[in-house]
């Protein structure tokens, strides 16, 4: 109880822009766990006698599909709830992975230094010379198209950032009397990067972290658009961005409203991203 | 308690090298060393405090880094309670640890930013496997009091604290496992002067406590003389004199001795003294000049200063100065 409390507490001394974030997170995250409650109808059930009808506001709209139908006549609205799911497992999923291989490899460069570090700064320098949109198309095309390989792509090929700030973070906390210190103490390596280096530099990681997601579920938008992203049976916010290209002239809001959606998450995450800093920050505590 | 000199000694250094490797140019080829401890021997007594004093630069710091194992170690030998330090695994080597602590000069830097103060003390404890956690718990607090720091600190944050607060926790981490000798890098120098006593104060009375052994390095030769049984003064990676503290500061030999002695500042217009100031930079310790170290610098140089180098030899008992004058 004390604990809900306290987060309670914390959330009412955050910042509006916080708060904003985490609203805009919330209903996210709401949409995407209970879709199949919430979309009025299913995601891919046409009526291909109703195509493009616009949004209820606009003259010919109808509050029977409050935003509209797109070139099949399907529900957007339905169609971008369900598809808060996707860019919800993507962005998620995709950062994580990309988030623990990336502050693995800064700490373990960042720490020990020398041969090690020359290796893993290579490796970076390679992904970094390689186009993304390039290595992800290659790796897709073998892999063949699914979320789970959405995923694993852009997990494997997002790591670069994460590696070279935690790294530069690293190696100037090296140096701090506080790490020699905590050698001094008899401290292992090991205990050394977990408990003094990775707490001083993971902040960064996350507020990158956040965004990162915002790039991630944009990355989907991109592969899904090139056609080797999500199988088009899904629905996707990239996908529906992709597909209301063709109709941008007549039908502005099959691509204007998935934008509208993946721009108001991603300034969301950002939000997120820098309350998450802030709160964690001991010098910070107490101050507004 | 009274030291016992003809013992055996706590902490043996000997003949101490701390060669520093430095590279330049477009390849980074190596140009040379620099000499940080230059063949240093050293004892330190059960229960004395030695004072390390030299300028910015002698090879103090490195010495008790080295000491400490943070510096490697060129050649040379450390013995501590009769254990070669240098020679030890990393995994021996931590259980020398708890015997052996060092407190740094700077407490805004020595301090985890994101850890509270009862975790910064806690980390030994846990380090040297007390499991138990209310035991944990009740040796730092037992610890905080010794250093009088209010037990309401236990969960607060370094940043909140003042210097003379944070050296405080800095001796209370030092002190937690109950160490036999401290490394006391220029504990005070970063602290304002009302502060600086208030440290050395809480120093002497540990070690009246808990019996324990200082290693005392500073720049500050007031400081020193205030806490030290013995004074050691470095110059360029040597030891120029070794004496008991009343012998150096009414009688020293060295004349580099006597040039810092003369720089004290004496708190009374009246009294007049003559300064001894010494001409030329420090010489670089990349490239230290022949013979004596001092020679270029020492007004009373003879011919033999620059071509041979004076052991540090025992002038009167218990008085050690490296100078071929004596």
């Amino acid at each position: 109880m004390s604990k809900i409390k306290r987060i309670l507490k914390v959330l009412k001394k955050s910042t509006l822009t916080a708060k904003i974030g985490l609203i805009i997170c919330f209903l996210w995250v709401l949409c995407a766990i209970s879709a199949p409650l919430l979309s009025p109808y299913e995601a891919n059930d046409g009526n291909i006698m109703e195509r493009f009808i616009p949004p209820v506001w606009c003259e010919g709209g109808t509050p029977e599909h409050i935003l509209g139908t797109d070139e099949m006549g399907r529900d957007v609205l339905s169609r971008l709830i369900y598809g808060s799911q996707i860019s919800l497992v993507v962005g998620i999923m995709a950062v994580f992975v990309s988030f623990i291989i990336g502050t693995t490899l800064g700490l373990i460069s960042g720490f020990f230094g020398g041969a090690v570090d020359a290796v893993i700064m290579r490796i970076v320098d390679v992904m970094l010379s390689f186009p993304f949109i390039f290595m992800a198309l290659c790796l897709m095309a073998v892999l063949g198209s699914s979320l789970t390989n959405v995923i694993m792509v852009l997990g494997v090929t997002g790591w670069v950032p994460y590696a070279r700030t935690i790294r530069a973070q690293t190696l100037s906390l090296r140096e701090r009397e506080f790490i020699t210190a905590a050698y001094t103490q008899g401290c292992s390596n090991t205990r050394i990067i977990l408990k003094h280096v990775m707490p001083n530099v993971i902040d960064n990681a996350i507020v990158l972290g956040t965004l990162e997601m915002a790039s991630a579920i944009l990355a989907e938008a991109s592969l899904t658009f090139l056609g080797l992203g999500v199988p088009p049976s899904i629905a996707t916010w990239g996908g529906m961005i992709a597909t209301g290209r063709q109709y941008i002239y007549n039908a502005w809001y099959l691509t204007c409203l998935p934008g509208v959606v993946i721009f108001l998450v991603c300034l969301s995450i950002n939000f997120v991203g820098d309350w998450i800093r802030d709160i964690r920050d001991p010098r910070l505590k107490g101050t507004n | 308690m009274e030291t016992n000199y003809n013992g055996n000694p706590l902490l043996e250094v000997e003949q101490l090298k701390t060669y520093f490797p430095v590279y330049g140019g477009l390849m980074s080829r190596l140009q040379g060393y620099v000499h940080a401890v230059d063949d240093v021997s050293l004892k330190v007594y059960k229960g004395e405090t030695v004072g390390l004093v030299g300028e910015s630069g002698c090879g103090k710091s490195s010495l008790a880094k080295t000491i400490m194992r943070i510096v490697p170690a060129t050649s040379g030998s450390v013995h501590f309670e009769g254990k070669d330090i240098l020679a030890l695994k990393q995994s021996e080597l931590r259980s020398v640890r708890a015997d052996l602590q060092i407190i740094f000069q700077d407490p805004y830097s020595s301090l985890d930013p994101r850890m509270t103060i009862g975790s910064i003390v806690e980390e030994p404890l846990i380090i040297n496997k007390v499991r138990d956690k209310e035991e944990r718990k009740k040796r730092v607090l037992q610890t905080f009091d010794v250093v009088n720091l209010p037990k309401s600190y236990y969960d607060r944050y370094p940043h909140e604290f003042s210097g003379g607060q944070r050296q405080r926790v800095s001796i209370a981490r030092a002190l937690v496992m109950k160490p036999k000798l401290i490394l006391c890098d220029e504990p005070v120098s970063a602290l304002d002067v009302s502060i600086q006593s208030q440290i050395l104060n809480l120093l002497k009375n540990l070690q009246q406590e808990f019996d324990l052994t200082f290693v005392f390095i500073s720049h500050a030769l007031n400081v020193v003389r205030h806490i030290s049984d013995r004074v050691c003064v470095m110059y360029l990676g040597k030891i120029m004199e070794l004496a008991p503290s009343e012998n150096l500061f009414d009688s020293a030999y060295h004349p580099y001795t006597k040039a810092l002695l003369s720089a004290i500042p004496i708190p009374d217009p009246t009294v007049k003294r003559e300064r001894i100031f010494l001409k030329g930079d420090i010489p670089s310790p990349k490239d230290p000049p022949a013979g004596c170290r001092f020679c270029g610098r020492c007004a009373y140089a003879k011919e033999i200063c620059s071509k041979v180098e004076p052991p540090l030899s025992e002038v009167s008992p218990g008085h050690f100065a490296a100078c071929h004058l004596f």
